[in-house]
């Protein structure tokens, strides 16, 4: 018989149940499962007819296409060209520097950075900018894509800056930008008021000052090379799903990606107090779901990149390009960072992580410079534990094919990159946005032309 | 009554072809004594290279040029070229034998002599490049000719699509050969399905075990990534399963990595006879093409629509259509000269204009 | 009124579903063997509604299930993981 796992739902008496090839669909009861499991009735899975033999190949084959791609060179390569910001951000986890501070940039030239962009990089890889401010440094981040783009014969690379938009852009660097097809993927937190009040700065009124550039930017540019990341507070999320959809598209924007304040980390004191709660989160997202289903049938159109990345989990098993939630992880095989130390680490929030514990562990290497052998192995301890497959908590679990391993959160949440899995915020979002889409598809409130618009 | 969009046939008007391959307008460049040349001595009149024989037609410069290679009837009194410079796309059949046995099929199998040998020798005349099409009957048949045509010196910088039920590559050892003689990376791999279980699969080919044979074939191909083109005769019978055979491969390949070809049913061979069995309603073919097309964009899967006229299927379906009949038995009857989306239109089977044509309605 | 929740559960169950049922139905319980009959006890630390130890055990007999699934398919799964594993590393 064919295995296949089953998980209860929270929200009815209905059961999730997957196998290896990443099929799912819901049982109506848990009689339903153990009829199953006695084989009286299988789960109605495409598969169903296949032979034995077929099936069995079939998951090694696909299984084995995951772990070959995810053993290959990095598909996300990020430099942080400075850790200096303009803004002083109330949830910044990246423990950015002073606008004059001396030591937070990147000291290695162009060339150096673009020789270990191409030694690290897949040929088809991703180089983002990330900071601090990238936008502080505009003649180093062209400097350093042109002197890629010299180096790489006839390698051609991505280029995304994510950006606050504070500084002023300069004529020349955006006319580059257009030339060399740069994106941007600029920190909007979808209302005004919230916006200005939790990014403030120093130097500018926060808000304005992202009208006044997103207009520059949008009109050099173009809107289809800019792309939005909204950060969510508890005091949005209070505000509802509904107000925050209208305050987005009231800037004429209709496609962004939302992620919420964790309520803990990085020793600020404001996370406890603006942290989104599990429960709250959940809550918004219900509701959120539902005022895009609306929009949907109204004929407007709107797009929510949080719920895409599940989306495509579900529907397109194997295509996700998601580095957070990998099996094995993201970390380390399918991203890494060139952080303003000159350091290498395995993700975003490794940097992060970083800077407030000081603990060199989390380095892998210094750029250009092979990783020594005890680096090597303490990564690869934290990677060895990621096969979902083969972990404690996550074997037996129907969400596993569409799940994976988040070891850096894990180790900042709860302290071991494993994480323990029943009080983890990964786990929970996973499952609880899983059920969510995957009943909403069932009963076919999610129609197959809105997975259609929105994962097109 | 249209125009074949190229015409491939001549009749020789004066003369007999002794040979069965020649190319025009030179001496053959290898010693196969299946091949001649064809040089025109002016006024219609052509002498074979090797026989000093001559032949007549005004009509071979009409539809072919130099480098080009000829088939001839088995009476020696006509030509078709085999391999064209003006072709998108030429096809080399290379047998007529085939253990499969579809109920539809549109090359039914004949158990005569094959024509391996022949394919090779005019490859190794044809000056142009471009895509070579293997069909037959079933190609790999008879496996080691199959795989010396693959493999001989004229095939080595060329792109070839073989259009085969893919039995043979469920068993391991011949897929390693065709790896071991690097054919599989110049191969898109055309190869049909016919139901989401062997049930369904099975009651068309009439071979038990077939299915069974072709799924395993797709996942071995599938895991070293060759090209895949996996096709899906469109007929009334298969319709309602249709989109569980998407979303069987879907489960078995992933999304991506392969195209599924939908084509529409071509009037020849067996199909002839009960076309009346065989071919659903325009309208209703259009709606599950919606149908089907709409959920395989959701699983990120790749679907092309072959031989559809675009004014049979429906607005939002024809991003998915292509150009894809071949140019010497398409046509585009009359009435398409006022459409305004002809340029894109695939057009009609050669063998179909009198069923369907009062059907097409020109787009203004 | 008993302070705490007690349950008594076959020798047979492996400890291994018990505390992975603990775990996932967010009970508290202390674990132990009886002496005498071998069986588990399980004790938490304040009175459980029924709603609560309902939970727990539909968790634990999901784990059983699970348990019972995976040994039918003869460690199919396991398997699975490791062909894939060896294919990655036999092509490299």
């Amino acid at each position: 018989m064919r295995h296949f796992s089953f998980s209860s739902l929270k929200s009815s008496d209905q059961y999730f149940v997957s196998n290896m090839l990443g099929e799912w669909t819901l049982l109506d009861s848990y009689e339903h499962v153990i009829q199953c499991a006695a084989q009286e009735d299988s789960p109605h899975f495409p598969s169903a007819k296949l032979s034995e033999e077929s099936y069995y190949k079939s998951c090694v084959s696909k299984l084995s296409r995951r772990y070959r791609e995810g053993l290959q060179k990095p598909s996300l390569v990020m430099v942080v060209p400075t850790l200096r910001c303009d803004h002083s951000c109330a949830y910044c986890q990246v423990s950015r520097a002073n606008l004059d501070s001396k030591c937070h940039d990147l000291e290695l030239d162009a060339a150096e950075v673009a020789k270990w962009f191409l030694d690290t990089a897949s040929p088809s890889a991703m180089l983002e900018f990330q900071g601090g401010e990238p936008l502080l440094r505009q003649a180093y981040i062209r400097d350093t894509v042109d002197a890629l783009d010299a180096l790489g014969g006839d390698r051609r690379h991505d280029i995304v800056i994510a950006s606050a938009l504070g500084p002023d852009l300069e004529a020349d660097f955006l006319a580059w930008c257009v030339d060399r097809e740069v994106q941007f993927s600029v920190s909007f937190d979808g209302v005004p008021e919230l916006h200005a009040r939790y990014r403030r700065s120093n130097i500018f009124d926060s808000y304005s000052r992202f009208r006044s550039q997103l207009e520059i930017l949008q009109t050099r540019v173009g809107p289809t090379n800019i792309s939005f990341v909204s950060t969510l507070t508890a005091e949005t999320v209070k505000q509802g799903a509904g107000s925050y959809i209208e305050s987005v598209r009231s800037l004429g924007i209709h496609r962004i990606f939302s992620r919420p304040v964790m309520p803990y980390g990085f020793g600020l004191k404001t996370s406890k107090a603006i942290g989104v709660k599990d429960e709250d989160w959940q809550q918004f997202l219900l509701c959120y779901i539902d005022e895009l289903v609306e929009l949907h049938t109204s004929g407007t159109d709107f797009t929510e990149d949080f719920f895409n990345i599940y989306l495509t989990k579900l529907m397109r098993p194997g295509e996700s390009g998601y580095v957070d939630l990998q099996s094995p992880a993201g970390y380390a095989l399918s991203a890494c960072i060139l952080n303003y130390d000159g350091y290498v680490y395995g993700s975003d929030e490794a940097r992060m992580l970083y800077e407030v514990t000081k603990d060199k562990n989390l380095r892998i290497s210094q750029a250009n410079q092979p990783a020594s052998n005890e680096s090597l192995s303490g990564h690869v301890q934290i990677l060895k534990d990621t096969f979902i497959e083969a972990n404690a908590h996550c074997d037996l679990c129907a969400f596993q094919p569409f799940c994976g391993s988040d070891p850096m959160h894990h180790l900042h949440a709860q302290g071991d990159p494993l994480g323990f899995q029943p009080e983890s915020h990964t786990c929970k979002t996973t499952r609880f946005v899983c059920e969510l889409l995957a009943t909403r598809i069932n009963d076919g409130q999610i129609s197959p032309s809105m997975l259609n618009k929105w994962l097109s | 009554m249209a125009e074949l969009v190229r015409r491939d046939t001549v009749a020789i008007s004066d003369g007999f072809l002794s040979h069965p391959i020649y190319v025009l307008g030179r001496e053959p460049k290898g010693t196969s004594e299946l091949v001649s040349g064809l040089i025109d001595t002016g006024n219609g009149s052509f002498q074979c290279t090797r026989s000093g024989s001559k032949i007549h037609s005004h009509e071979i410069n009409a539809i072919a040029d130099p480098g080009d290679v000829f088939f001839s009837n088995r009476t020696g009194t006509s030509l078709r070229t085999a391999l064209s410079q003006r072709a998108v796309q030429n096809t080399l059949l290379v047998t007529e034998q085939c253990d499969n046995n579809c109920t539809f099929c549109s090359q039914p199998p004949r158990d005569v002599p094959d024509y391996y040998d022949l394919a090779i020798a005019a490859l190794s005349e044809f000056e142009g490049s471009g895509v070579i099409g293997v069909s037959g009957g079933e190609p790999t048949i008879h496996w080691e000719k199959f795989i010396g045509l693959l493999s001989c010196e004229s095939a080595r910088r060329r792109p070839f699509h073989v259009l085969t039920h893919g039995r043979v590559l469920s068993r391991a050892d011949r897929v390693g050969e065709m790896q071991a003689h690097g054919i599989i990376d110049s191969v898109l791999f055309g190869i049909p399905i016919h139901g989401a279980s062997a049930r369904t699969h099975d009651a068309v080919t009439g071979v038990d075990g077939s299915w069974e044979e072709t799924i395993q074939g797709l996942i071995n191909l599938r895991h070293i990534d060759a090209a895949l083109e996996i096709r899906i005769i469109i007929t009334e019978q298969i319709l309602d399963g249709l989109d569980s055979v998407l979303a069987l491969l879907h489960s078995i390949l992933g999304s991506s990595g392969y195209r599924v070809a939908l084509m529409r049913l071509e009037p020849t061979g067996w199909a002839r006879g009960h076309l009346n069995l065989l071919r659903p309603s325009i309208s209703r073919e259009a709606a599950i093409i919606d149908y089907v097309t709409l959920n395989a964009g959701v699983r990120g899967q790749q679907v092309s629509l072959y031989n559809y006229p675009l004014c049979l299927i429906s607005e939002a379906a024809r991003e998915f259509a292509c150009k894809s009949i071949s140019d010497w038995k398409n046509v585009y009857p009359e009435q398409c000269n006022t459409c305004s989306l002809k340029p894109q239109c695939s057009g009609l089977f050669a063998s179909e204009r009198n069923r369907v044509v009062e059907k097409l309605r020109p787009v203004i | 009124m008993a302070s705490v929740t007690t349950l008594e559960i076959d020798a047979s169950v492996p400890e291994e579903l018990i505390l992975r049922a603990i775990r996932w139905s967010g009970q508290a319980f202390n674990l132990k063997k009886d002496p005498g009959s071998k069986n588990w006890c399980l004790e938490s630390n304040t009175r459980l509604e029924q709603k609560e130890v309902d939970t727990f055990l539909q968790c634990l007999t999901e784990f059983r299930l699970r348990r019972a699934l995976d040994t039918k398919t003869e460690g199919v799964r396991r398997q699975t993981v490791e062909d894939a594993l060896a294919e990655v590393y036999t092509k490299r």
